[in-house]
Formats: C-alpha cells, sequence, structure tokens
C-alpha cells in the first residue's frame, strides 16, 4: 500500500481522513501547514500526497510550485481532496502540477478518497 | 570577485544539489540573472526570506565566470503577500512569472521588469484578475513591437463607431465585417488598457462583462499567435 502524506489544516478532518487512509492499509503522515509539509518530505519517502489547497500562510497551490520545482520530489503523486469546486483549478496548473485528481470534500465519501489513492499509478 | 546589487523579482526556483538553489531572478538594471542561493532549502537560512516569490528583493551577488552568479545577501524590499490569500490569483501569478521567463529567454528589456512588478502590485490590491490580463496582454503586445492597430482597419479606414469588426491576428488590425465579433466598445476598451499606466486605473473604467470577456480572449489570442504564452 502507500505512504502518504496527507495535508489537512483542519483538526477533526485530518483525524478522520487519516483514521480511513490507515484502515485502507496505507501509511499516513498527518501535517496542517505547507512549511511542515516540506519537512515531511524531506524526510519520508512519500507515495501519494494528498493536499487541502486552502491553508492559513502558504496555500496548497504554493506547496504544489515548491514541490515541483525540486527534481526529486517530481514523482510524488498529488490528490487534491480541498474544499475548492474542481473547475476552479484550471487545466494547465493541473498538468503543470502534475495533479491526478480533484476531489471536491462535500461530494467524496471515505471511500472513495481511499480509492483514489489505490487508483494512483504508483500503486 | 565583483559584486553586483540589483533589485530583482525571481522568476522560478530550482534545486542544486543537497541545500543549494538555483534562482532565475529579473533585474530592471541587468536582465534576467542566475544565482546560486547556497544553503536555502535548509528553513532557517537567513536569505529565505528575502527570495520568496511574488516578492521584489534587494540581491547582491557575485558574478562567476559562467552566466551562474552566487548570491551573497538579499533584503525583501516589497512583499506581495495578499496575492496567495486567493487560489485563482495564486494560479494566475505562477501563470504570469512562467509567461515572464518564457519571454524573456533571448533578452529582458527594463520595460518587463516594471510590466511583472505592476502585474504583481495589481493582483495584491485585487484588481480583477480579467483587466490584469488584458492591460498586461497589450503592453507586453506593445513592447514586443506587435501593439495591435486600434485606429485603422486592414484597407487603411478609420475605424468607426457604427461598423463590426472581425480582428486579423496575423496582421494585427480590425477588418471591416458585418456580424463581425468586435465593435467600437472592444476597440474602446484595448485603447484604454494601452493607454492606461497600471491595471489599477484601467479598473477604474467600468466594462459590460460580454466586452471584458471577449477582449480577454482575443488578447490571449494575439499573445498566443506571437509566442507570449508559457
Amino acid at each position: 500500500m502507500a505512504n502518504i502524506l496527507l495535508v489537512e489544516p483542519d483538526t477533526t478532518l485530518g483525524s478522520v481522513y487519516k483514521q480511513a487512509l490507515e484502515r485502507a492499509g496505507n501509511t499516513v503522515h498527518w501535517r496542517k501547514t505547507a512549511a511542515s509539509a516540506v519537512n515531511a518530505l524531506d524526510q519520508l519517502s512519500i507515495d501519494v500526497l494528498i493536499l487541502e489547497i486552502q491553508m492559513a500562510v502558504h496555500n496548497g497551490i504554493e506547496l504544489l510550485y515548491e514541490i515541483r520545482s525540486y527534481t526529486d520530489w517530481n514523482a510524488v503523486r498529488v490528490v487534491l481532496h480541498t474544499d475548492i469546486r474542481s473547475s476552479r483549478i484550471d487545466d494547465r496548473a493541473r498538468r503543470d502540477l502534475g495533479i491526478e485528481q480533484v476531489l471536491y470534500k462535500s461530494d467524496t465519501s471515505l471511500a472513495q478518497l481511499c480509492e483514489a489513492v489505490t487508483a494512483s499509478k504508483v500503486i | 570577485m565583483k559584486q553586483v546589487v540589483v533589485v530583482g523579482i525571481v522568476l522560478a526556483r530550482t534545486n542544486y544539489g543537497e541545500a543549494d538553489r538555483i534562482l532565475t531572478v529579473l533585474t530592471r538594471d541587468h536582465g534576467k540573472v542566475r544565482l546560486v542561493a547556497k544553503g536555502v532549502r535548509k528553513i532557517k537560512s537567513k536569505m529565505a526570506g528575502g527570495i520568496e516569490l511574488f516578492s521584489v528583493n534587494d540581491l547582491t551577488y557575485t558574478a562567476g565566470k559562467g552566466d551562474l552568479g552566487t548570491l551573497i545577501s538579499s533584503r525583501l524590499k516589497r512583499n506581495y503577500g495578499n496575492i496567495v490569500t486567493d487560489i485563482q490569483r495564486t494560479m494566475y501569478a505562477y501563470e504570469v512569472l512562467k509567461s515572464f521567463h518564457k519571454i524573456t529567454e533571448d533578452a529582458a528589456e527594463p520595460e518587463y521588469f516594471d510590466l511583472l512588478n505592476l502585474c504583481l502590485q495589481a493582483l495584491d490590491e485585487a484588481v480583477p484578475i480579467q483587466n490584469i490580463e488584458v492591460w498586461l496582454a497589450v503592453h507586453l503586445l506593445s513592447i514586443g513591437g506587435h501593439t495591435p492597430d486600434l485606429a485603422h482597419d486592414t484597407q487603411g479606414q478609420a475605424l468607426a463607431e457604427s461598423k463590426c469588426y472581425m480582428f486579423d491576428v496575423e496582421h494585427m488590425t480590425f477588418a471591416q465585417k458585418d456580424q463581425g465579433a468586435y465593435q467600437s466598445q472592444h476597440i474602446k476598451l484595448l485603447r484604454l488598457a494601452l493607454r492606461a499606466s497600471s491595471p489599477q486605473k484601467l479598473s477604474l473604467v467600468q466594462v459590460a462583462q460580454p466586452v471584458g470577456t471577449s477582449v480577454n480572449a482575443l488578447c490571449r489570442q494575439m499573445l498566443r499567435l506571437h509566442g507570449y504564452h508559457a
């Protein structure tokens, strides 16, 4: 299964997602900010990044551009799991940032979130 | 070694070894420079704050033998921190940086720095993105020598208030055509954008949404044809 970096600023939601993803057999590292996510990427070997892009200080788009500016992190698979509607993430950004899926939180069940990780090409 | 002091805006960053970064910086007086920033990947680096994206920085570097200088110090001069409070603005700002990176591949005139600075400032001040796009497009075209002819049509006739036009992108000129998509209000918006010294000034003008959208689409088409898109 996958080594997941979950970046979710909300404590309650993060806890629920972490448990669900772990129950599906994944190893989950949960961080609440973009800066701590960069640290985690530096220290851990991550297969899949599950990311909420609405965050304080540095948002998820900034985090993704930062990640993609490092050649050694280009292989990290990215699933956006966010409160922002998929239509607001333009195609160019998806392509440039290697975003595999955009899941709108309100429409996505925990099972679908786990499926998104399984569907990721790395697994 | 010779030290150079510049005011610059970081266009791109990439990793270089374990802890170093290569910065591509657009400067006003020295064009585009590539600098090695040593140790900036470490979070506590003293230089880290001065090399953020969407900011203007005072940079001191030593020029190397090749085209790669070494950054000695940096100081944040102006940070456009409001940009990243909005996802749409953030995405557009990255797109703008990439475009400038591409446009200035061969030569970076001082005008490009000023244009980028004004554009980031407008994004920071929450000027509608559509207005910024139109303003930026006509000014980029103008610097590149591709200013659309906003006075005469393809036949050399003065553009008329009552007529409809299509746009000949290749010749950057309007051509009279019944049922053409462009009328006087579209042409006026392009003229205003060209005359406005900043996107903020253009935003003072009330423009009907369909006109703005249509002009924006035309501007994108012009930029694409002339190779401005990243």
